[in-house]
């Protein structure tokens, strides 16, 4: 049984050839292919060579994606985690903007997930310099805040120490 | 860091975020202040207890701001929010919201609930609800800042005035935990009784701590008085 071969042109001029099935899966390249019909491999000049190896990479893998098979399933749910193990925050970023350009679903949700994950634990002020974004708070805002939480700690009630001693 | 992603991107990265780490991306700065609530979740958990950050975060809001206006709701739990809850109010407005715990409580605050669809409610502390549409279950202990009144006899504890201002028209089921048979259980038990026009079952669970055996009498007052303003109601009050 022979499927036919798609080439991609990544944007320093390398080639990838993968399965009609597996490029399928990115929404952009099937309809590049729908559309244009290239015939010197379909252009991607967004994505660079380093980062179209792994998607590639993840198109190959889940060409044929498991229905019903659980063993399976859970298979491809280890290559997953262990597919982007060792990859660094700016390449996970690059696969961000590349799965995002190529709509790839998958492979979107898949990376947004795994920088979710490494947000746990993080400081705010990590998480500003990692995406790049600004405290644009005022100090006034601050202060606003600092004078809420006092008034916000006056309780009335009996504190959480007595509650707790009189309940057992 | 060379790479940097477009907001609907990091926006995408957020809404895979726990709900308790979403809710901190409120302080990273303007832009993200209210996005937080936009995200569909099913459940949401937060733990509200000396710690500053979520103060601080929850600290920006104005009371309609922290309004949680979450369309996909469905259960929230509160823990220890007396910081927030007592200072600024919490207003609920969840179309979907069914089941509300609002936990370890002990401080006069004001809960204001727009929420449909509610079923279930669990109330550390009782004060002040407003506006509550419907529920029909109802399980809140009795803490009414007199717990340890049993120590000082001659201890006036100030008892926060009761106000009720809701609709409870559809309240079936109510179980009143850790009572101890003050006068402002009774006060509150007539106050919910008046309204509660469907109400089916009523249990009321006796406080068994270490003073238990010193207020055996005032419980068995405390069902007189009780049988006494509700002669022939139309529903059992189980006093377990």
């Amino acid at each position: 049984m022979s499927t036919k071969k798609i080439t991609l042109l990544s944007s320093d001029n390398e080639l990838f050839t993968v399965d009609e099935e597996a490029a399928n899966q990115s929404l952009t390249i099937k309809h590049l292919i729908e559309d244009t019909e290239p015939e010197n491999g379909v252009p991607l000049p967004q994505v660079h060579s380093k980062i179209l190896a792994k998607v590639t990479e993840y198109l190959i893998k889940h060409a044929n994606e498991p229905d019903n098979d659980a063993a399976a399933k859970e298979e491809l749910k280890n290559w997953d985690d262990k597919f982007l193990e060792k990859v660094n925050h700016e390449t996970l970023f690059d696969l961000i903007l590349a799965a995002n350009y190529l709509d790839i679903k998958g492979l979107l949700d898949l990376t947004c997930q795994t920088v979710a994950d490494l947000m746990n634990g993080m400081s705010v002020v990590e998480v500003r310099k990692l995406f790049n974004i600004v405290n644009d708070f005022t100090p006034e805002d601050e202060a606003e805040v600092r004078k809420r939480r006092k008034r916000g700690t006056k309780t009335i009630g009996p504190s959480n120490d007595q509650a707790n001693q009189s309940n057992h | 860091m060379a790479v940097s992603l477009p907001e609907e991107l990091i926006e995408h990265v957020f809404s895979f975020l726990a709900a308790k780490d979403l809710i901190q991306t409120s302080i990273l700065s303007k832009r993200w202040r209210s996005f937080w609530v936009s995200v569909p979740c099913t459940t949401l958990s937060f733990t509200i207890q000396n710690t500053h950050t979520y103060v601080y975060v929850l600290g920006w809001y104005d009371a309609a701001e922290l309004a949680i206006t979450c369309p996909d709701l469905e259960s929230l739990i509160l823990w220890d929010c007396d910081d927030l809850l007592c200072s600024r109010g919490l207003v609920l407005r969840t179309q979907n919201l069914k089941r509300l715990e609002v936990k370890h409580i002990v401080s006069n605050c004001n809960l204001e609930l727009y929420t449909p669809k509610l079923s279930y409610f669990s109330y550390g502390y009782k004060n002040h609800i407003g506006e509550c549409f419907s529920f029909e279950h109802w399980s809140l202990e009795c803490w009414f800042g007199k717990v340890d009144a049993w120590d000082n006899a001659d201890n006036t504890t100030d008892v926060p005035e009761l106000q009720l201002q809701c609709t409870l028209n559809k309240l079936k089921y109510v179980a009143v935990q850790g009572v101890e048979g003050l006068d402002c259980e009774l006060e509150f038990c007539i106050l919910l009784l008046s309204g509660a026009v469907s109400l089916k079952r009523m249990v009321m669970i006796e406080s068994t701590g270490k003073y238990f055996n010193h207020k055996k009498w005032v419980l068995k007052q405390f069902r007189k008085k009780l049988s006494e303003q509700f002669p022939c109601a139309g529903f059992p009050i189980q006093l377990l």
